[in-house]
């Protein structure tokens, strides 16, 4: 017996589509195990990232020295503590200097995760336990490359000349955004004092770092919550960059999109390849049946060639998307910070079920009808076509929801596209049925040409209306891939555009601020309008005080930390009104104050219309009605705020200035100038933060791009897969047309207008799909904007046509050239 | 055999309308002639001779049987004789114009004026119905009465009332009666049958082979049938019997025949 399943197995090898089944399945596989592993790695990565970001297990963060009784309750305290504190200063060596921040960190830091440093400058990464010695400091490559330095150098803080011992690669609790604005550098706590940094209105953040314990942990926790000033909070791990965050989310989402098509596009494949199988292994297991092969004996001899082939097909698209993984990573080399976490099992078992998932919905269907062809087939000369066709189309609409959870992880995702495809499929198929129908009672009034192409098309409307479903939707699919891909880029690049702001100058004061304007001008330096700022803090929402307020379980960061309250006449221009009205002309009294918030904190705090906003600024409260809410672009390197206030409402209220400017590299010897000329004047580089996300949309379109790559091709495998099913008939109908004295001309004027048909109507279809899919995805998805585009209409209506017409032709002109007598072999 | 009639110069007068129907040869013209025929082909690295120097000529109007055994070559003889198929050797003349050195589309043209053709797998085009499967050598010929005489000659061969049935729900014998109509619909001079009861039951096969002797006697069509059935080839006017790719000569019997 098994002498006979190996012959099956050798003689079905042969077949061209079990190949293409198992190179169809194998793709799948790859790309589904290769976005997962790396997602994976990622989800990893944040993972650990967000254990070690505090650097401890609990962080209480203070702009002021603890209390008396707080430093009491922490001597008493069992847990293992440090200190840390940031300070922004000007370093100097010389007449060079560069504005950094500092962290000073005492002994025992970091409590939780390690640092990495290297020996010299681009040297090999040595990992440590613990902070700079007295005396000396650990600088970032930029401190070196921007002064000019080398390890065993001295630089100035304040009055300390501090010995540059190490460089600094990593320090865990940076935060979860590897790019801080400023260049680091990290001292000793000892050493802080020397320095003379320490003046009255400096600004400081000092954080008091714990690990041990959980117990311990919470009863310090509650102790000192009872003692906190309004500038003193725990720091929460959520503390995030949410430029970067942004781009990475809305890149995470495509990835899974594209990989999405990538993979639904295997899978119609292995659907066709299924259908052909069926349609050319009938005959052979009938026969079987035939010569008295048990039911039993059958099902085995039908089902171990093809688990044989599907686990060749896993094997290899395992191995595949291990090495896609690899080559996506190395695609966003330069992104991802030194050594990744391994991944564990549940990538590989994701992408296993996914197989097994696809090898039920898409192929079991046509499967089951081999087992169960009747022998009485073999008395048909012409193969049938497989039963179960319809059963199968009920299994797959669900499954394809499902093979976009098991592809990507994400539920919302896969209801979209079950809510689009199945209706869409539905409504397409009825309209193809219908519009063939239609055509066909046109007819007898065509051309010969044409009332044979028709009559053609209408003899086997079934697989005709299949087949432009598939042309369809793999047109749609490849093009809906590279129009969000082309949109997304341009939106990305829309809000980083070639002159975004890459300075920030902050505290700018209003006597200053003419002096400041003009400097500007005189060098011809692009510069914002200075936004007035006074830094203040949400002190209670309709009457109830903020920690009342969050007890009932209203959170959000702001609620944090000094808000940057400011001014305004005009809306910012990327900002939108979702809610209410934009402030009327003219200023009001403090008394009447109004106050536009931001939608998110809105959301966050349940601040609706006409509530009453109390802000604390320095010893000063001051209440205000929300008359609007708006939707900010995080992602623009625009200044964004969450309250804008109706001019004169914070009339009399201490500000400074805040503008940002776009200095050209050649302009950059005028920021020393401009710090010297302007001591109290911060200036944040975000120059480096916007060359690091250009580089990251860049390398994230590299990413796309090879998903891209391998969805085209999946997109090549359901042509050929639908080639495969279409050629028997054609040649047969190519052959007997012939034999009946049709001319070749004739015979391609048939065809060539039957492609044409089936070319132009998937080209509609992927069209309508397009423009529908596109609406919704950028509408609820992505979020960007809608974007009509041209080349995508031209390459449904010109480029689908096109391809069908050509794949056709392709092998029409084969058959042309074939002799007829291949009719008579078969009789 | 007949014969030779010199018929080259005649081949011209049928080219001169494609919509009307070849004028059927009188008797005693040579119809089609072949000269030499021999098929070789290459099969897994081994030569097959399949046809070894076949001649013979056919008269317009008288019916012609050509038996042999499995495997003998009938069916890739009647397919070069038929313009299907391109002979390695030889040359095959069909009212006095060579096929050799004809494209496939004047090979094609030629088969659209002068040849029909009966299948043993009927070869109806599936999704076609009766009516259409008929209308479709007539509509290729660009005739505009396509559905008028589709329809008669539906009628003549029984099946007037099943004109709108789809090929699958016919019974065989029904499925070869419309392959006959096709085949009579155009006219044509020439009618070449490949085992056309071999799909059938004895009965119904019967039935088929009287239809197309009566309309082959009606139609003064010609015809060269293939047939390993012996009550079959009588009816036929001459035999012919091929063995090994050989044929034999009237005297001579073919070994192990019946």
């Amino acid at each position: 017996m098994w002498r006979l399943y190996l012959g099956v197995l050798r003689g079905q090898w042969r077949l061209p589509v079990v190949r293409l089944f198992c190179l169809a399945l194998a793709v799948a596989c790859c790309v589904s195990f290769g976005i997962t592993l790396l997602g994976e790695r990622f989800a990893r990565l944040f993972d650990h990232q967000a254990q070690e970001v505090l650097a401890a297990d609990l962080v209480l963060q203070s702009s002021t020295a603890l209390s008396d009784e707080q430093a009491a309750i922490i001597r008493n305290s069992p847990l293992r503590r440090a200190r840390t504190l940031r300070f922004i200063t000007m370093a100097r060596v010389g007449e060079r200097t560069l504005l950094s921040a500092v962290k000073a960190v005492s002994a025992g830091y970091p409590l939780l995760g390690q640092l990495q440093v290297a020996e010299e400058s681009l040297g090999a990464p040595v990992t440590v336990h613990h902070g700079p010695r007295p005396g000396t400091v650990w600088v970032e490559e930029r401190v070196l490359h921007e002064l000019g330095l080398a390890p065993g150098g001295f630089l100035e803080i304040g009055e300390q000349a501090l010995r540059i011992d190490r460089v600094l690669l990593y320090e865990p609790d940076r935060g979860d955004d590897f790019y801080s604005l400023t260049p680091r550098i990290m001292m000793h706590w000892q050493d802080v004092q020397a320095t003379g940094v320490l003046a009255p209105g400096s600004r400081l953040r000092y954080r008091h770092l714990f690990a041990g314990d959980p117990a311990a942990l919470a009863t310090l926790r509650t102790a000192l919550a009872a003692t906190m000033q309004l500038s003193q909070e725990f720091v929460t791990v959520e503390e995030g960059n949410r430029r970067l965050f942004a781009h990475l989310q809305q890149a995470r989402r495509f990835l899974h999109l594209s990989g999405l098509a990538a993979i639904f596009l295997g899978a119609v494949a292995v659907a066709l390849a299924s259908f052909q199988y069926t349609v050319e292994m009938t005959r052979p297991y009938a026969i079987l049946r035939c010569l008295g092969l048990s039911a039993a004996a059958l099902r085995r001899a039908v089902l171990l060639p093809f688990c044989l082939f599907a686990l060749l097909a896993l094997v290899l698209g395992l191995a595949l998307g291990a090495g896609l993984h690899l080559l996506l990573l190395a695609s966003l080399s330069g992104l991802l910070p030194g050594q990744l976490p391994a991944a564990g099992p549940r990538p590989a078992a994701l992408s296993i079920l996914l197989v097994l998932f696809i090898l039920a919905a898409f192929a079991g269907p046509f499967l089951r009808g081999l087992w169960h062809s009747p022998p009485g087939l073999l008395l048909h000369r012409r193969p049938q076509a497989p039963r179960g066709s319809v059963v199968a189309g009920l299994v797959m609409l669900p499954g394809v929801a499902a093979l976009v959870y098991l592809g990507t992880g994400e539920v919302l995702l896969g209801s979209v596209v079950l809510l689009v495809l199945a209706p869409g499929l539905l409504l397409a198929g009825l309209a193809l049925h219908g519009g063939l129908h239609g055509l066909l009672r046109l007819a007898p009034r065509l051309g010969l040409a044409a009332r044979l192409a028709l009559r053609m098309l209408g003899a086997c409307r079934l697989l005709v209306i299949v087949q432009v479903l598939a042309v369809a939707g793999t047109v749609f699919a490849l093009l809906l891939v590279q129009t969000l891909r082309s949109d997304l880029l341009r939106s990305w690049q829309g809000k980083i555009p070639g002159d975004a702001p890459n300075f920030f100058a902050v505290n700018l004061l209003p006597e200053t601020l003419p002096r400041f304007q003009a400097l500007l001008r005189d060098h011809a330096v692009a510069h914002s309008p200075p936004y007035p700022v006074v830094r203040g803090r949400l002190a209670a929402v309709r009457g109830v005080a903020i920690r009342q307020y969050e007890a009932q379980g209203h959170e959000h960061e702001s609620l944090d930390r000094d808000l940057a309250l400011t001014w305004s006449d005009q809306l910012p221009y990327d900002n939108a009104i979702v809610a209410g009205a934009w402030h009327q002309a003219g200023p009001v009294t403090p008394a009447a104050a109004e106050v536009s918030v931001e939608q998110e904190v809105a959301e966050a705090l349940d601040i609706r219309l006409d509530d009453q906003l109390t802000f604390t600024v320095a010893t000063q409260r001051v209440s205000a009605r929300v008359t609007s809410i708006r939707t900010v672009q995080w992602e623009s390197f625009t200044p964004n705020f969450y309250m804008i206030f109706r001019p004169g409402s914070l009339q009399g209220l201490p500000y400074t200035g805040l503008q940002s400017m776009y200095i050209e590299a050649r302009q950059r010897p005028l920021l020393p100038q401009l710090a010297a000329a302007f001591p109290e004047v911060s200036f944040l580089d975000v120059d480096f933060l916007l060359q690091r996300i250009r580089l990251i949309i860049d390398q994230l379109s590299n990413t796309v791009n090879i998903i891209l790559w391998l969805a085209l091709f999946s997109g090549f495998l359901v042509f050929v897969a639908s080639e495969m099913i279409l050629r028997r008939g054609r040649s047969y109908s190519v052959a007997l047309c012939k034999a009946l004295g049709a001319s070749s001309t004739q015979v391609q004027a048939i065809f060539r207008l039957q492609l044409l048909l089936v070319g132009g109507s998937a080209g509609v279809l992927a069209w309508s799909l397009n423009a529908l899919a596109q609406w919704l995805v950028v509408n609820w998805y992505i979020e960007g904007p809608w974007v009509f585009n041209p080349v995508t209409t031209l390459c449904c209506l010109l480029g689908a046509p096109l391809a069908v017409y050509l794949a056709g032709y392709l092998s029409l002109r084969r058959y042309s050239r074939a002799p007829v007598s291949g009719l008579l072999a078969e009789g | 055999m007949v014969g030779a009639v010199p018929t080259g110069a005649r081949a011209g007068r049928y080219s001169s309308s494609s919509t009307m129907p070849a004028r059927p040869a009188t008797r005693k013209e040579i119809i089609l002639r072949c000269r030499d025929l021999c098929k070789v082909v290459t099969a897994s690295g081994e030569t097959i001779r399949i046809l070894d120097k076949v001649s013979l000529q056919v008269n317009a109007g008288s019916s012609l049987a050509i038996t042999g055994a499995s495997g003998s070559g009938k069916t890739t003889l009647l397919g070069l004789l038929a313009g299907l198929d391109v002979p390695s050797a030889g040359d095959i003349q069909i009212q006095g114009q060579s096929l050799c050195g004809l494209d496939e589309d004047a090979r094609a043209a030629l088969r659209n004026r002068y040849i029909g053709f009966v299948f043993q797998s009927f070869h109806l085009m599936p999704g076609f119905t009766a009516l259409e499967n008929v209308m479709l050598p007539l509509e290729i010929k660009g005739r505009t009465d396509a559905r008028q005489r589709a329809a008669e000659l539906l009628q003549r061969v029984g099946l007037g009332s099943r004109l709108q049935h789809f090929p699958d729900t016919l019974s065989g014998g029904e499925q070869q009666r419309v392959a006959i109509a096709r085949a009579f619909a155009p006219e044509p001079p020439l009618l070449f049958a490949d085992e056309p009861t071999g799909n059938l039951d004895a009965g119904t096969g019967r039935a088929v082979m009287d239809l197309l002797f009566q309309l082959n006697e009606e139609a003064a069509t010609t015809l060269v049938l293939i047939t390993h059935d012996r009550t079959l080839s009588e009816r036929c006017a001459r035999r012919l019997q091929l063995q090994a790719g050989r044929l034999l000569g009237p005297g001579e019997a073919a070994e192990g025949s019946l």
